[in-house]
């Protein structure tokens, strides 16, 4: 008798063993997290610069507004805890992310009827109050399947009273003068820049000052219509390495840019260590515990001075510096269009400067870059509750959801309010600054965009070979440095290794 | 001094030797013990002090920052006494299953001879010596059809025994006496009387060492922790993630506070049995 309950047992055990085995091989959506109802919005939320706390209050507001509705989220801190269950139709429960750029759209919900939305109460659809040229980044055979929640510009960030105790009354309008200004500031014992590791967020200037030389066209077919001669020509991402031959030597970067963590560099920028830093809209909110950003602005990306062989009127840097005031001078209000006018053409310091001229100019001056497009809310189509995730958006987006956004956070997205605009007199210096940027940028510059050619995407390709192209310009050992010239011959070698072995091969 | 125990009784070349390689483990174990010392004071010192003066004593003392982790580290809603729970409950409960399971099945395949006794062994070989890349998806996939994920019961996957201390334990009953079992069989004991009260209280230097190193290596996992369980975060989950906000915070001071709060369980449990750890099993109780 105990010889067969032994047997039954083990066969028992047995038999649970092969189950387990074979568990794997059940029924699509059997087991695991189960998928809430369609009145329960599970949202994946990655948390970074921008902190939960605008985040907890939108979901306040919105379970408030919509009580039928009820909003559970996660947090992750890291891209790929998102990207990994995303695309798992038949594991994955979230109904909405809140994450980075992802570009594959294949699980992901058209969100073309939450812009084409009006929100009750407001004149305008959420589409018209989205800066369109943030829409065209995203826009994707027409549809769209992403829209941001976040992000910033980027700039050269300023310590003003290092500059007012160097005698440095005005801002750069041109590389050149940039550089001129770090020569006043190394002659004042200071030291002009510093960065974080691995180029810090010079690959945001670079884009700008490529596009201020080549043409924003131009720059963007580069994007959409990539071939080898075209990444091997010798084209405005020369000229933005020249810059920085120039810009990024090693006496004026600040020792330890090259290796230390940006919260670490920001800290010693804060405390008055280097002058000028390139950052973002987030350097007032990340380091709010460290000290206050009032004495610190953002200022205009200033002009690539090789812009000159563009241009057929203007050929000096001082012509150039004197177009650039008189751009800004329209473009601040300080005057007016007529004043400048001169039949078709336009007349600066008794300089006449063809309308091609200022127009190519005003585009590279109005230029800012911005990863806004870098932040990106989805829906994934196998969400079980899409439309209470599309109705959080469609809040998220409206004007009391934009203002809470606003409030919280004191940054704006190229968005605007249907009626009036967000008040920003409570807002410090630094983020009040910000919003000035924003409002007088004619273009906020972003290669993330949806219809880019898919060699870099899928293929992995970049236009600098992710190269360090200004550690190696500044970096304390001879050995590491490289000089323009060698910095380029790198990039094209790597460029002619990569582009048929690895990049069109990945897209095949 | 014990260091210098009978040192009379040795050759000048063994004293020199001793002396050499006792000065380079104090060195080594000075050096474990700097990193202890400097995140501590890390954690009593303001972030602006860290970054621009890492090597320096504190001016300050912020011992308030060892009383703001518990507020401040906040995962997905569970704060750090909740992290330290389940921290606990899936550390301490997995490796159990995990080391009971790989005990009993180890002793199976060693002590009784049965068909396919000796292909465990030769699995495990094959499973330590092959890399197996790739698996992460279907892996999720299995452990979500189980209604594991996000669930407490996710300890049941320390069950099964296919792992590499199959081969520790199996090593060590094949040369643990069988004599033990005969001795208890002549009082009577069944299959399950000689293992529980013969053959496991033999084996307990072995699976208390193998336990323990297995507990601080699954105490400081936060890999499965992070895809498996995310809204029951572990402390090294926890840490992680609030490395991240830290650092978009610059809080590096409340950081460094939270690695030596969360350190405290492991070197405590260490010091306490590291003894256990490096005990060798004494053979006794024989007679004849």
């Amino acid at each position: 008798m105990k010889r067969v309950v032994k047997k039954v047992v083990s066969l028992a055990i047995v038999s649970i063993l092969v189950m387990g085995c074979l568990a794997g091989c059940g029924a699509k959506g059997s087991g695991g997290k189960k998928k809430g109802d369609s009145k329960t919005i599970e949202i994946a939320f990655l948390q970074q610069g921008l902190g939960i706390e605008w985040f907890e209050a939108i979901i306040k507001g919105f379970e408030a507004k919509y009580p039928e509705y009820t909003v559970q989220y996660t947090t992750t801190s890291t891209t790929a805890t998102l990207k990994a269950t995303y695309g798992l139709e038949d594991t994955d429960s979230y109904d909405l992310y809140l994450g980075q750029k992802n570009y594959d759209t294949s699980h992901m919900e058209p969100l073309n009827d939450v812009l084409e939305a009006t929100v009750e109460g407001e004149s305008k659809s959420i589409k018209e109050k989205f800066n369109q040229a943030y829409l065209d980044l995203e826009n994707k055979d027409g549809n769209y399947y992403m829209l941001t929640y976040g992000g910033g510009i980027i700039g050269f960030v300023y310590n003003k009273k290092i500059f007012k105790e160097a005698g440095i009354d005005e801002l750069p309008r041109t590389t050149d003068e940039l550089i001129m200004i770090c020569d006043d500031l190394s002659d004042a014992n200071v030291k002009p820049l510093c960065h974080f590791n691995s180029d810090g967020y010079y690959t945001y200037m670079n884009q700008v000052w490529w596009a201020q030389y080549d043409g924003l066209d131009a720059w963007t077919d580069f994007y959409k219509n990539p071939s080898k001669d075209k990444m091997l020509a010798k084209d405005g991402r020369y000229e933005v390495i020249k810059v920085h031959e120039s810009l990024n030597n090693p006496d004026n970067v600040l020792i330890g840019s090259n290796s230390e963590a940006h919260v670490t560099m920001q800290t010693k920028f804060l405390d008055g260590q280097s002058a000028m830093m390139v950052n973002g809209s987030w350097l007032s909110s990340e380091m709010k515990n460290v000290k206050s950003v009032d004495n610190f602005a953002m200022m205009k990306t200033p002009v690539i001075s090789a812009i000159t062989d563009k241009l057929t009127t203007v050929k000096t840097e001082r012509e150039l510096r004197a177009l650039i005031t008189a751009i800004d001078n329209v473009t601040d209000g300080k005057e007016t269009i007529d004043t400048y006018k001169d039949g078709e053409n336009y007349k600066v310091n008794e300089k006449s400067v063809s309308a091609a001229d200022w127009e190519y100019v005003k585009t590279a001056r109005n230029m800012m870059p911005a990863n806004y497009a870098g932040i990106s809310a989805y829906i994934p189509t196998y969400s079980n509750a899409k439309e209470g995730a599309k109705e959080f958006l469609k809040y998220l987006y409206s004007d009391e959801g934009y203002k809470i956004f606003a409030d919280t956070l004191h940054i704006e997205i190229p968005f605007s309010l249907s009626e009036g605009t967000i008040d920003t007199s409570k807002w410090n210096p630094f983020e009040q600054n910000q919003a000035e940027l924003i409002a007088t940028s004619e273009t906020m510059l972003c290669n993330l965009m949806m219809d880019k050619h898919n060699l870099f995407i899928d293929g992995g390709a970049e236009p600098f070979v992710n190269h360090l192209i200004v550690n190696g310009m500044c970096a304390q050992s001879q050995k590491d440095r490289h000089s323009a010239d060698e910095a380029w011959e790198k990039i094209t070698g790597l460029i002619k290794d990569r582009y048929d072995n690895m990049w069109m091969a990945n897209i095949q | 001094m014990k260091l210098f125990k009978n040192f009379h009784r040795k050759a000048p070349m063994e004293i020199a030797v001793h002396c050499i390689v006792s000065a380079i483990f104090m060195v080594v174990a000075l050096s474990y013990l700097y990193i202890l010392v400097w995140a501590f004071l890390a954690g009593v010192r303001t972030h602006s002090e860290i970054v621009f003066d890492p090597l320096g004593l504190p001016t300050t003392w912020n011992f308030r920052n060892y009383i703001d982790v518990f507020s401040l580290l906040e995962v997905n809603g569970k704060n750090f006494l909740d992290m330290l729970v389940n921290s606990v409950w899936f550390s301490v409960v997995t490796v159990l299953l995990q080391q009971v399971s790989t005990m009993s099945f180890a002793y199976c395949c060693s002590k009784y001879k049965f068909p396919g006794s000796k292909l465990p062994y030769a699995i495990i070989l094959i499973m330590i010596t092959l890399p197996i890349y790739g698996s992460g998806g279907a892996t999720y996939k299995l452990v979500h059809s189980l209604g594991l994920i996000d669930s407490y019961a996710y300890v049941l996957l320390g069950l099964g025994g296919f792992n590499m201390h199959f081969l520790y334990y199996t090593a060590y009953f094949k040369n643990l006496s069988w004599s033990y079992a005969e001795a208890a069989m002549i009082d009577g004991a069944n299959a399950w009387q000689i293992y529980l009260y013969a053959m496991f209280p033999q084996a307990k230097p072995i699976f208390g060492a193998l336990f323990l190193t297995s507990w601080v290596g699954n105490w400081n996992s936060y890999e499965g922790a992070l895809v498996y369980l995310p809204n029951l975060p572990t402390m090294p989950v926890g840490i992680y993630q609030f490395n991240i906000e830290m650092i978009y915070r610059a809080r590096f001071d409340i950081l460094f506070a939270a690695c030596v709060l969360v350190s405290i369980p492991a070197l405590i449990l260490f010091t306490a049995f590291n003894k256990t750890i490096t005990t060798n099993v004494s053979v006794g109780g024989l007679k004849g």
